[in-house]
């Protein structure tokens, strides 16, 4: 089959590579009909997650038909449509239990690197180095998905894959970060990055009762979607003082809660990005968090900070002191996308979300580098780029 | 034959390896003193010179170095502490012969007695041991092991103790030093399922059952009784041992030869 692979930092390829069989008993072979791109690739592309290997098949946010099952899988059947949650659970384990999935004790088949780095390991996740399982991704004609039952969901009849594709990954994401705000009635939440994991949040915190939500982004094309599509009244960062503008907005009280989908790698204005950039290039830090420190200072006192964007190892200059004083409640995780897949679904099949907008460029497997690239230069209003792998 | 009755009160408590080999015995006053003290000496032995120079300086040094550990040896060799401390609970030593115990827990959300249940089946074993081939039961608490590493094969014979009661599987030798792998199960608490701890007690003098453990945990036995936990856990909870082996990338398939 063909897999788009990575080839070194920023270097992908289409390659030829044998088809997934069977592996475990829970598993089954999906054919993919659609993958996307996602802002945790470029993360991987960057070269900030070190454990990458040359020719590991990428991708995690994916839909296709069931092909082939394994013995022990009671569920699915051959010929069913089905989107996956992009990350692994076994259903079983404690955290998988408590709906905790990204938490899963039993997924991560290389558990060392992260049990050193984080203290104990968390789930595999496809596509995603291999601190974090090693599993192949979907970027490619078919992809295995252990614990089938588990992880992957029927999609409704009469739903088109456009309007089902992103519940694998970036609308759970984003329906979490709403999630952990714990929004209550008249709050105004604040949203850092309008990439598809920020779209899906606002839309989220209206789900869940919010009054208003204001979002920030620098694109223009972003921003416009974030006000038109999701409803958000917008701020670009590199015309207005954030902090102030949040603070004005809300009555100088401040954001009720603060939702970061930026992560690691966040872009900024002022002379603390330089120095994050500097102590970055050189390993001194592995992760910017300016989006973070930003999101701290401007919440208001007693609100909650959720983070969604992915942070991978150390921060410089974290504003403890604020968070501590003001009483702030921090809230984060990998997504544990089979706890929200099932009432997403609803939602969708309803029409009350509609992520099918983020899909602004259509790609083959064979244009890889240059849907990655336009992707992560955000080119040519690019949201999210979506592979239709070939035979 | 003599059994050796499984003494599982010695195998509880805080792992080796979370106890500090140098615990605190002096206090903190004791350590302003003694580091400013040593530092003196050290100074005055350094511009003394000479026979008498060294030996301040040497004395120095250790007061120094001992006010800024804050641990003791001489202290440590009589018992004594000036810290203000309550005497840490006290830690069972085995004494018939040095030996080097690993101990790894693990928590499995499955009830006590299903483990125990899975565990003393010998035909489950090679599904979770790394290593291990085939385990057969020699009836009278006794049972032979089939281990293959590098493609080398070996057999062991050991005694086996059952304990139902406390739940505990214990593999010994009837001759050589006293050396065990025990498997001790307990209750997690709020009904979040079974502790599974396996704690090894090898002989440094190379004895039966190290030797024989050697031939599958290589020279790392806490990694081999780490990833068998691991595996363990993985089946009695999730019903498989999930691995990525196998599976496709755009890296070239190295040959495989016989070995
Ligand atoms: N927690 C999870 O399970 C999970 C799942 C999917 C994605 N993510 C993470 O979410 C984040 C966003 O993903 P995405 O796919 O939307 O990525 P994306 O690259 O499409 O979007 C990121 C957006 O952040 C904006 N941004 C950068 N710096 C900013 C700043 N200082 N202030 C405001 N906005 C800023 C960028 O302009 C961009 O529009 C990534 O870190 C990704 O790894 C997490
Ligand atoms: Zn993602
Ligand atoms: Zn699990």
């Amino acid at each position: 089959m063909q897999a788009l692979c990575y080839q070194g930092v920023n270097r992908v390829g289409v390659e030829t590579v044998p088809d997934p069989e069977i592996l475990g008993p829970h598993d089954a072979i999906l054919r993919v009909t659609m993958s996307s791109v996602c802002g945790s690739d470029l993360h991987l592309l960057d070269g900030y997650v070190p454990t990458m290997r040359q020719g590991d098949i990428l991708g995690h946010e994916f839909i296709g038909e069931v092909v082939e099952v394994a013995t022990e899988v009671k569920k699915l059947r051959p010929g069913m449509r089905v989107v996956v949650g992009s990350i692994i659970g076994c259903g079983h384990c404690f955290f998988c239990q408590t709906e905790q999935y990204s938490l899963c004790d039993n997924t991560n088949p290389k558990p060392e690197v992260l049990d050193k780095l984080f203290g104990y390991p968390t789930a595999g996740i496809y596509g995603y180095s291999h601190a974090f399982g090693g599993f192949a991704g979907s970027h490619a004609t078919y992809v295995r998905v252990p614990f089938a039952d588990t992880n992957a969901f029927e999609v409704p009849e009469g739903l088109p894959d456009e309007r089902v594709l992103f519940a694998s990954d970036a609308l759970p994401t984003g329906y979490m970060g709403a999630d952990l705000c714990n929004i209550q009635r008249g709050d105004v939440i604040a949203v850092w990055g309008c990439g598809g994991v920020g779209q899906m949040a606002i839309q989220s915190a209206y789900l869940l009762g919010a009054e208003r939500v204001i979002a920030i982004d620098r694109f223009p094309e972003r921003l416009a979607m974030a006000r038109d599509r999701a409803g958000a009244e917008i701020l670009d960062y590199e015309q207005v003082d954030v902090r102030e503008a949040l603070r004005e907005m809300t009555g100088g009280r401040g954001p009720d809660a603060c939702i970061d989908c930026v992560g690691m790698e966040a872009h900024g204005t002022g002379v603390d990005y330089a120095y994050d950039r500097v102590k970055q290039a050189v390993r001194l830090e592995t992760d910017r968090p300016t989006v973070l420190r930003q999101a701290i200072l401007a919440c208001r006192k007693g609100g909650t900070v959720s983070i969604m964007g992915v942070y991978g190892g150390f921060v410089d200059k974290f504003p403890m002191g604020a968070a501590m004083n003001k009483g702030l409640t921090l809230k984060m995780g990998q997504q544990h996308g089979q706890r929200y897949i099932p009432r997403l679904l609803e939602h969708i099949r309803k029409g009350e979300l509609d992520p099918s907008y983020l899909i602004t460029h259509r790609s083959l497997l064979a244009n890889g580098q240059m849907a990655y690239d336009t992707f992560k230069e955000k080119r040519d209003g690019c949201m999210r780029v979506v592979f239709t792998p070939e035979a | 034959m003599q059994s050796k009755t499984p003494r599982l009160d010695d195998i509880h408590g805080i792992p080796a390896r979370a106890r500090r080999t140098n615990p605190l015995n002096v206090g903190p006053s004791e350590r302003v003193v003694s580091t400013a003290l040593g530092g003196g000496l050290v100074a005055w032995g350094v511009w003394r010179r000479g026979a008498l120079g060294l030996l301040a300086g040497a004395v120095g040094g250790a007061l120094a170095t001992r006010g800024v550990r804050g641990h003791c040896p001489a202290y440590a060799a009589f018992g004594l502490s000036s810290r203000k401390a309550p005497k840490p609970t006290h830690m069972p030593v085995l004494d018939t012969e040095k030996l080097t115990r690993i101990e790894r827990t693990v928590t499995v959300a499955r009830p006590a007695n299903e483990v125990y249940a899975f565990l003393r089946d010998p035909a489950h074993v090679p599904h979770f041991a790394p290593h291990v081939e085939r385990v057969e039961d020699l009836g009278a608490g006794r049972i032979r092991v089939w281990t293959a590493m590098n493609g080398e094969r070996s057999s062991w014979e050991a005694h086996i103790d059952l304990d139902h009661e406390a739940q505990a599987l214990v593999l010994s030798h009837a001759e050589g030093p006293p050396e065990r792998l025990a498997i001790l199960l307990g209750n997690a608490p709020g009904g979040r399922g079974t502790e599974i701890r396996l704690v090894l007690d090898l002989s440094k003098t190379r004895g039966l059952l190290l030797r024989a453990l050697a031939a599958v945990a290589g020279e790392d036995p806490d990694r081999w009784a780490r990833a068998g936990l691991r595996r363990l856990k993985m089946l009695l909870e999730a019903g498989e041992i999930v691995t990525t082996e196998g599976q496709p990338s755009g890296r070239l398939i190295p040959v495989t030869r016989a070995a």
